[in-house]
């Protein structure tokens, strides 16, 4: 559990975009994370599970990931006893790195758990 | 039935919006203050309108149909309607999105829509399907880098960016949109938040055992799934004793403390950020303003 608290600068842009690549699709409606950024790594999970659950994954390991899912997953950290989303991955799309919170999720929550709906 | 569980869900998120104004904490550094118009951007802007995400269905099936994919008609309104900007779990952001929406949890958690006809057909057909909806594999990608450093990209090719140029007017701004609430969450103090959370939970307690429902720390929603179950499709409104809980709750959320100092906390913490992309935020409400019009004359024209 990571509760390092990190300050952007207010001098980086809010959202830079524009950049056009090519990228290898995720599993068909799976949701895939990934240890290391661009999808490197170790998959630490492949999930297509739709339920409202909770995945669990190894602790402070999370860099990357594909949702191929039209449902968002999140990554939640346990913060002083309480679980706090602290990235959300929209459905259908590609997370190449989670910048400030790479390598600090505790565990990830599917479908509409914990009101990641 | 199922374009009135649209609207429900429209007007939960107005309703949000419009409570979160009559908040009127006041905020700032000491010599920083926010907007009340920018507080009201940045809260309509973490909560996705369900409208938006039934819409990119809708063109997106238009798209796919075209194509021979005969992919059926069903609700695909997701959002964020009631989740505090802070993200901590079980906290609303109102009283009147909790009490039209619910508790996500009791939803069902089909799959989606557009998964679930993937998945409906022959695995070797799967791969030609995933081209139609998200391009080649080797297509190219609309990419956003946050604040935060996160880079997030979505394709620039099928169906589905189709659907976001049809709703968001491009790939990119469709992105920056639905990402809004992560550059939100980079900027929470989550230390000072989790006191905020603590120093107002017994009370909270209090009154939610006052009205009836026994809660340790913030787990209404785990309680709410004990007594109503997972009966909820996508989109569909909540049971009505659902709806007197969720009240009840958000309401002792408010009474206590829990959502006007949590918020508070972020308006303060995030003063210096907010102030700095004013012109972005609102840059970006003008957008989500134009995707829900281009989006309701989708869901009324389906």
């Amino acid at each position: 559990m990571i509760k390092k608290k990190f300050i952007a600068t207010a001098s980086v842009a809010l959202a830079i975009g524009g950049g056009l690549f090519a990228v290898a699709p995720a599993n068909a409606a799976a949701f895939t994370g990934y240890s290391g950024t661009t999808y490197s790594g170790t998959e630490l999970v492949n999930s297509s599970t739709t339920a409202n659950t909770t995945v669990d994954i190894a602790d402070n390991l999370l860099s990357s990931a594909k949702n191929a899912q039209g449902r968002r997953w999140c990554a939640v950290n346990q913060e002083g006893g309480f679980n706090v989303i602290r990235f959300i991955f929209a459905p259908n799309t590609n997370t190449s790195t989670l910048g400030q919170y790479n390598k600090t999720t505790d565990f990830l929550w599917a479908g509409t758990a914990g009101g990641c709906s | 039935m199922k374009s009135n569980a649209v609207k429900m869900l429209a007007l939960a998120f107005a309703g949000a919006t419009m409570t979160v104004l009559m908040i009127g904490c006041s905020s700032g550094d000491g010599t920083i203050t926010v907007p009340e118009q920018t507080r009201e951007s940045i809260v309509a802007l973490t909560q996705t309108p369900p409208e938006l995400s039934q819409a990119t269905f809708l063109a997106a099936r238009q798209c796919l149909q075209s194509k021979g994919y005969d992919v059926p008609y069903a609700s695909a309104a997701s959002g964020n309607q009631t989740a505090s900007i802070v993200g901590v779990a079980g906290l609303f952001a109102s009283e009147s999105a909790a009490t039209a929406y619910g508790y996500s949890s009791t939803f069902r958690g089909d799959p989606d829509p557009i998964s679930a006809y993937e998945t409906s057909l022959p695995v070797t057909d799967q791969a030609k399907f995933q081209t139609a909806y998200s391009g080649d594999p080797s297509s190219e990608q609309v990419s956003i880098t946050l604040t935060s450093g996160a880079k997030v990209s979505q394709s620039a090719e099928g169906c589905l960016a189709e659907a976001n140029i049809a709703v968001y007017g491009s790939v990119a701004t469709g992105l920056k949109l639905v990402n809004f609430v992560n550059e939100v969450y980079a900027q929470v103090d989550i230390t000072e938040v989790v006191a905020v959370v603590k120093t107002n939970l017994n009370a909270y307690h209090e009154c939610m055992s006052a009205a009836g429902y026994e809660i340790s720390s913030l787990n209404a929603a785990d309680v709410a799934v004990s007594k109503f179950g997972r009966y909820r499709g996508a989109g569909d409104p909540p049971s009505a004793d659902e709806k007197t809980m969720a009240s009840k709750d958000a309401g002792c959320q408010a009474k206590s403390g829990l959502i006007t100092d949590t918020n508070k906390s972020f308006f303060t913490t995030a003063a210096s950020w907010i102030t700095t992309h004013e012109g972005q935020i609102a840059a970006q409400q003008e957008a989500l303003t134009q995707a829900k019009q281009k989006a309701q004359k989708i869901i009324d024209n389906a």
